[in-house]
């Protein structure tokens, strides 16, 4: 029988099959808005359509699993979403943005009806 | 008893979330972060917001400043999150200042002093109200006498 010994060294969190950071947000009378949130220090309006999201606690390095969606009430084209493709990502930002799955183009998901959403998991600092 | 100090800064955000209501700022942060691209707009979350008013929950913002990385981007004293005693509480307006040295890049909040406005508080209210042309935002580039 072998043992496992754990020490946490560097304070990291590594349970794997927990969300280290989630955001709902809105955009509502021009402006996007949290409306629910877990480890999200703040929201970088980066232009029209890109959402930076800043973290409280850290990942551990950039290569953690991340995953955003669209919401809409109604059948429109910007359900998809995507990593920006041209943005740093670094251990406590990143940006994404809504895609049209007809052209790939950016817009806002503006509305009560729609929302955007983004799910990190990984290991934090 | 467990004091929340004593807890990591994941644990402390997880029991803040459950038991503080958050709280919506009307306090925006405009800056340029580079000449090429258009304005972007900081938007405080709501439950850091309400750690920051109740004080006990945050790390001081100079630990974000003071974490150490390998060649790879890797963070090596993580541990500094956790251990470092939690600030007290503070107004909303410190807090701004805050989030500030922690979520806008150094290279706008750090000058000493230049001749262009790059970086403006305002309440939300005195943004556009309309999305349309936002990628054409600026900063107004008149100084207050």
């Amino acid at each position: 029988m072998s043992n496992l010994t754990v020490t946490n060294i560097n304070g990291k969190n590594a349970e794997a099959g927990r969300v280290k950071a989630r955001c709902f947000l809105q955009v509502l009378a021009g402006l996007p808005v949290v409306k629910g949130s877990y480890n999200v220090s703040s929201l970088t309006d980066c232009g029209a359509g890109r959402y930076g999201h800043n973290l409280v606690n850290p990942m551990l390095d950039t290569e953690f699993s991340l995953s955003a969606l669209s919401k809409s009430e109604s059948n429109n084209l910007y359900i998809n979403a995507t990593e920006r493709f041209n943005s740093i990502r670094t251990v406590s930002f990143f940006e994404v943005n809504p895609i049209s799955y007809v052209n790939g183009s950016t817009s806002d998901v503006g509305g009560a009806g729609y929302g955007f959403s983004s799910v990190v998991f990984g290991e934090q600092a | 008893m467990t004091q929340l100090a004593e807890l990591p800064l994941w644990q402390r955000l997880e029991i803040a979330r459950q038991y503080l209501e958050p709280v919506q700022s009307d306090y925006r942060v405009v800056f340029e972060p580079d000449l090429d691209s258009t304005v972007s707009t900081l938007v405080p979350d709501p439950n850091w917001m309400a750690c920051a008013l109740q004080g006990g929950i945050l790390p001081p913002v100079q630990v974000y400043h003071d974490l150490e990385y390998d060649e790879n981007g890797r963070v090596l004293n993580g541990h500094i999150l956790h251990e470092t005693a939690p600030i007290e509480a503070m107004s909303e307006e410190e807090a701004i200042e805050y989030l500030i040295q922690k979520d806008v890049p150094a290279q706008v909040w750090k000058r000493a002093q230049g001749n262009s406005v790059r970086l403006v508080i305002c309440r939300k209210t005195q943004l556009p109200a309309t999305r349309n042309w936002r990628n054409a935002w600026k900063l107004i580039q008149e100084k207050a006498a």
